[in-house]
């Protein structure tokens, strides 16, 4: 039986809360140009390691609000338990993030090449505000500064790779 | 489909190994049983062999059993982390039966079926399995409708099938509470009579003797640790015991699966979850057949040490760990008494649980991977015991010929991609 804290709240039995699985699922937005074996990855190949699991859990006796767990499968011990579209910060729950293959999985790939698509669009809409009045540009400046706050909080190898990916980290 | 025998090949334990009979009881009795010969041979793993089946449960030895039997592969090895079943073939609840709805299913669990009837004289090894019936009950007016689309669904299979009453039930099982104030009141059931139970251990221990005795080893103690490829071929396996050469790998391992087939940077749709079922302690006979509810997520059987045999849902997460949480025993014996208020007072003797590898259809993968020589049979979930004979006995045509027979060939991993799954979920519930 396992003692689960739920953030919102706090320490609840096992059987008040439901388990959804494997966690940072990421859902390819692109589905006219994947392989059917590549879908398939992101519709039923759910990691299942031994060890080290990150996965969501729902407090539907409760709250009903979801958020992540680090669990290991062999002692279950919790490690850590993190909002929805946050990383884990605990050292042995990021290497169970950075190793899965789901990382490298061409679902996950696509999902992050078509973040990318966004980011073009963005740069754009800057050259696009450059030509614009003085009052409109400083106005336009403020909402790309707003939006690369929100950016910081997303995923970790997404920062590195592509600038705007935030719906990778769910 | 129903007339089809299985080939059952070498029958009897051909090898010359000494029979068991009640003459050889009486015979041993002269000596106070001093001179039993062993079982089966404790073997040293040797440099190569033509095959080599990972996994030394019913379902592993089963196949080792069906490649020397039917297949004439002697040169072939069992490897075992453990000791023989002592996974899910040592933790299940011994219920057999093939009223499954889809015709994919209806045949490989109808194969397996006339496999254990005539099972203990093709290894020379009593199972005890015994025909006593498997009655599935309906809840409620829905439940009873289905069930009959599904009765009529498995007799166009050739698969005998009997909707009862409630009264019909109370007549079978005479300890039955059948008041419809009950909270899962008894609506109606449906009995498959040539279901019914078998001896777990006796399963893994005679498909061992008999296998041993075609001269398959049988290696316990010995972990896999590595599979070795070149160029997209099987070539070895690293084990705990040293290197072993060969080009074909059979992989049966239930809840590890995952963890083998990453050896080979396969993936598999897996996900391993605890099992539980528990006995109590032992009395007089009083129930002599199988009862299922699909609904409260509850079986029963009585032992023939006189235990009563629970089994529950599995688990609602992932674990290694082979013990279950408590909710779920408490859940299905909350039903149970309700069923059955006899059970009351009885105790608790045993409780434990089994890693079982539950497939997103509900359905078990026989497959070829793409490392060539590299095969899985997997994904029996909770409901892996009844087909322990005709999964052995497909896998080992699959193994032995490279290609899946035509029971096997619907349970290939590409159904995943090609969404020709057999979806089991609803047909088999969860007393699976």
């Amino acid at each position: 039986m396992l003692l689960i804290t739920c953030p919102h709240c706090g320490p609840r039995e096992e059987s008040e809360f439901a388990c959804g699985g494997e966690a940072h699922i990421a859902r390819p937005l692109v589905e006219n140009s994947i392989t059917d074996a590549e879908f398939a990855d992101y519709l039923f190949l759910r990691d299942n390691p031994k060890g080290m699991f990150l996965e969501r859990w729902r407090h539907t006796a409760g709250c009903r609000r979801w958020f992540n767990v680090a669990r290991d499968t062999v002692s279950h011990d919790i490690i850590e338990i993190y909002a929805m579209g946050s990383l884990p910060r605990k050292a042995a729950a990021k290497v169970a993030y950075d190793n899965s293959w789901r990382r490298s999985s061409p679902a996950e790939l696509a999902a992050v090449a078509s973040d990318k698509k966004p980011a073009k669009k963005k740069a754009a809409a800057k050259k696009a505000a450059a030509k614009k009045t003085a009052g409109e540009k400083a106005a336009a400046k403020k909402a790309v500064a707003k939006k690369a706050v929100g950016k910081t909080t997303t995923s970790r190898k997404a920062a590195t790779k592509s600038p705007a990916s935030g719906r990778r980290a769910k | 489909m129903a007339s089809q025998q299985p080939d059952r090949g070498l029958r009897g334990l051909p090898g010359g190994k000494p029979k068991y009979s009640a003459f050889a009881i009486a015979k041993k009795a002269m000596n106070y049983h001093q001179d039993w010969q062993r079982a089966w041979r404790n073997a040293e793993p040797k440099a190569a062999y033509d095959a080599v089946i990972i996994g030394g449960g019913g379902h592993g030895l089963a196949t080792a059993y069906y490649l020397a039997a039917v297949h004439g592969m002697n040169n072939i090895a069992v490897i075992e982390k453990g000791w023989l079943g002592g996974g899910n073939t040592g933790r299940n609840t011994t219920i057999i039966r093939s009223n499954y709805l889809w015709d994919e299913s209806a045949a490989i669990y109808e194969h397996a079926l006339k496999l254990w009837e005539g099972m203990s004289q093709d290894l020379n090894f009593n199972v005890m399995f015994s025909q006593r019936g498997v009655l599935t009950i309906a809840h409620s007016e829905h439940e009873l409708r289905e069930m009959s689309r599904r009765v009529h669904a498995i007799r166009l299979n050739g698969i005998d099938s009997d909707i009862l009453g409630p009264q019909e039930i109370k007549k079978f099982v005479p300890t039955i509470n059948i008041d419809q104030s009950i909270r899962y009141p008894v609506m109606g059931g449906f009995l498959q009579k040539r279901g019914g139970t078998a001896r777990h251990d006796a399963v893994a221990w005679g498909y061992a003797r008999a296998a041993d005795d075609l001269g398959v080893d049988i290696i316990q103690n010995c972990e896999v640790t590595g599979l070795k490829r070149e160029k997209g071929k099987i070539t070895g396996i690293e084990t705990t015991r040293g290197f072993i050469k060969t080009r074909k790998v059979g992989c049966v391992v239930a809840g590890h699966s995952s963890v083998i087939a990453a050896m080979a940077d396969i993936r598999l749709p897996l996900a391993s979850r605890p099992l539980q079922a528990l006995v109590s302690e032992p009395i007089k006979p009083v129930l002599d057949t199988v009862i299922m509810s699909n609904a409260v997520h509850m079986y029963i059987s009585q032992s023939d040490k006189g235990e009563m045999v629970l089994g529950a849902g599995v688990d609602k997460y992932n674990s290694y760990a082979q013990r279950g949480s408590f909710p779920v025993p408490e859940h299905m014996l909350a039903a149970a008494v309700e069923l059955f208020p006899i059970l009351s007072r009885l105790r608790m003797l045993r409780h434990w649980g089994g890693i079982v590898d539950t497939c997103p259809d509900a359905s078990p993968i026989i497959s070829k991977t793409n490392v060539e020589g590299l095969y899985f049979n997997c994904g029996w979930g909770t409901g892996g015991f009844k087909a322990t004979p005709g999964s052995g006995h497909v896998f080992a045509d699959l193994i032995a010929n490279d290609r899946p027979n035509k029971i096997a060939a619907p349970y290939a991993l590409d159904r995943f991609q090609t969404g020709l799954l057999i979806d089991e979920h609803g047909a088999a519930g969860v007393a699976h």
